[in-house]
C-alpha cells in the first residue's frame, strides 16, 4: 500500500504588500535591487479580522470543489498562528470545511519544515490504514507576529495556505523521510512573549538591530545570519542523507523544490550542493516566505507551468524554525 | 569553493578546497564590498563595516556566505555583530589567509 499527492490548492490573502510600498514607507533600499537579491517583488497580508484557519479554509474549499469531502479520513492543519490556544484550528475547520465527525483532525506546530512533516504523518496515516484520504492544510500569518518597523521580516515574509491532498494508491509515490531537530537554535526564530513561558507585554521595550530594525519581545524576533548559518550547515547533509536512503543520486532526481526562504539563501545551498540550476525551482516573487506553504505552493506552480511533469522524480527540503528539517522523495 | 564532482552512478561529493593566500586584505574588501551589493567612501584596514553603505541583515548574510564560499569559514551572527573595522574581519577570518598577513 502507498500515499500519493493526488492534488493541491493554496489561497493568498487579497491584501498587497510591495516593494515600492516598503521603499516608500523605510526609505532604505531600492525596491529592484532587494527584488534581484531576495527573489520577492510582493507579498500578500492578511487584514485584521483574518486568521490562518481562514486562509486554510479558503485553500480546502478550493480542494475539495472537486472532491468528494466525506471522503477525507483525517485533517492535519499545520500553522504557528492557532485561532486559540484551545481548541485545535483543525476542530474548527472540521465544522467549517463540514468533514465528517468521524474525520481524524488535529494540528500540529511547525514552520518551514511543516509540510514535510504532513506529507511524513499522512504517509504513515495511509500505510497503518488509519485513513486512505488525508487533507493537509498548511497556513501561516507571521505577519500578525512582526513588529510595523521591522522592515526585514516586513520584507521576507508573506501569508498564505495551502491544502493537499494525499491519498492511498496502490504503488507508494512518497519515498523514505529524513526528518531532523536542533533546539538549540530555537531562541534564533522566535515569538517570545504571548504563550505560557512568557505574557504578553503591555508597553514592551522596544529594541533595535545594528540595521535599524525595531521589534518588542510580543514581536516575531529572527536572527537572519544565524539562521542562515544552520541552513548552509544542515540542508547540504539533509539532501545527502535523503538521497542515500532512497537509493538515488542527483542525477536520478527530475526537480528539486526547497522551502523558498528567499532567493540569495536557496541559490546558495544550491551551488553548494552542486543541483543544475535547470532542475532547480526558485520562485517566491509573488508571495514572499509563506513559511509551510512555500514547497507546496511552489509544487502546485512549477506544475502548473509544466516544469514538474507526471513521471517525475521530486525532492522537496524543507528546513527552519526550531531548528526542524526535513526532506523526501515524490513521485507525481 | 565548492567543487561538486559528478561521476555516474557515485553519490555527488562537496570537496571544499581552501585557497590561502590567494589575496591582500584590500583586494579582499574590495571583492567583499562589490559582491555583497555594499558601498564605501574609504575601503581600508580602519573601515568600520557598519557604516557601509547598505549594511543591514542581508548584508550580513550575503558576506557570511562570501566568506564560506572564498575561505570556507563560517562566521556566526553573533561574531559578526561583535566586529568593528574591515581589519576585524580579516582577523576574525584569519590573517595568515592573506598575502600581506
Amino acid at each position: 500500500m502507498g500515499a500519493k499527492i493526488k492534488s493541491i490548492e493554496y489561497y493568498l490573502p487579497d491584501n498587497i504588500l510591495s516593494n515600492d510600498d516598503l521603499a516608500n514607507e523605510f526609505n532604505r533600499w531600492e525596491p529592484s535591487k532587494i527584488e534581484k537579491k531576495i527573489g520577492i517583488k510582493e507579498r500578500h497580508i492578511v487584514s485584521e479580522s483574518e486568521t490562518a484557519a481562514d486562509l486554510g479554509y479558503e485553500a480546502a474549499e478550493k480542494l475539495l470543489a472537486n472532491t468528494d469531502r466525506d471522503q477525507i479520513d483525517a485533517l492535519l492543519f499545520c500553522t504557528q498562528s492557532p485561532d486559540y490556544f484551545l481548541p485545535a484550528s483543525s476542530c474548527v475547520l472540521q465544522e467549517k470545511l463540514k468533514l465528517r465527525t468521524s474525520c481524524a483532525t488535529f494540528d500540529f506546530n511547525q514552520g518551514c519544515s511543516g509540510f514535510i512533516y504532513g506529507l511524513a504523518i499522512a504517509k504513515s496515516f495511509i500505510n497503518t490504514n488509519l485513513a486512505k484520504n488525508v487533507l493537509l492544510i498548511t497556513a501561516e500569518t507571521y505577519s500578525k507576529h512582526i513588529y510595523p518597523k521591522d522592515l526585514a521580516n516586513k520584507t521576507i515574509f508573506g501569508d498564505g495556505a495551502a491544502a493537499t491532498l494525499i491519498t492511498e494508491e496502490k504503488d507508494e509515490f512518497i519515498q523514505n523521510f529524513v526528518l531532523g531537530t536542533d533546539g538549540r537554535g530555537y531562541r534564533n526564530l522566535i515569538v517570545p512573549n504571548g504563550a505560557a513561558r512568557n505574557h504578553y507585554q503591555q508597553n514592551a521595550e522596544v529594541f533595535e538591530t545594528d540595521s535599524g530594525d525595531q521589534y518588542t519581545e510580543n514581536n516575531l524576533f529572527m536572527n537572519g545570519p544565524e539562521i542562515f548559518n544552520f541552513t548552509i550547515e544542515a540542508v547540504p547533509k539533509t539532501i545527502s542523507q535523503c538521497l542515500s536512503q532512497n537509493n538515488k543520486t542527483i542525477d536520478d532526481i527530475d526537480f528539486f523544490i526547497f522551502h523558498q526562504a528567499n532567493k540569495f539563501m536557496i541559490d546558495y545551498l544550491r551551488k553548494k550542493i552542486s543541483i543544475p540550476e535547470e532542475k532547480f525551482y526558485s520562485n517566491m516573487l509573488h508571495t514572499g516566505n509563506t513559511v509551510s506553504s512555500t514547497i507546496p505552493i511552489a509544487l502546485k506552480d512549477a506544475m502548473l507551468t509544466n516544469q514538474v511533469k507526471s513521471g517525475n522524480t521530486i525532492l522537496l527540503c524543507g528546513f527552519g524554525v526550531g531548528y526542524s528539517w526535513g526532506a523526501t522523495i515524490i513521485n507525481i | 569553493v565548492v567543487l561538486g564532482s559528478v561521476i555516474p552512478g557515485v553519490q555527488q561529493l562537496l570537496i571544499y578546497k581552501e585557497l590561502e593566500n590567494i589575496m591582500t586584505k584590500v583586494e579582499f574588501y574590495n571583492e567583499l564590498i562589490n559582491q555583497c551589493d555594499l558601498s564605501a567612501d574609504e575601503i581600508a584596514d580602519g573601515t568600520n563595516i557598519k557604516d557601509i553603505d547598505g549594511y543591514d541583515s542581508l548584508a550580513v548574510m550575503t558576506m557570511i556566505a562570501f566568506i564560506d564560499e572564498k575561505f570556507n569559514v563560517k562566521l556566526s551572527g553573533k561574531q559578526f555583530s561583535e566586529l568593528s573595522t574591515l581589519y576585524s574581519l580579516a582577523e576574525k577570518i584569519g590573517l595568515e589567509k592573506f598575502q600581506d598577513a
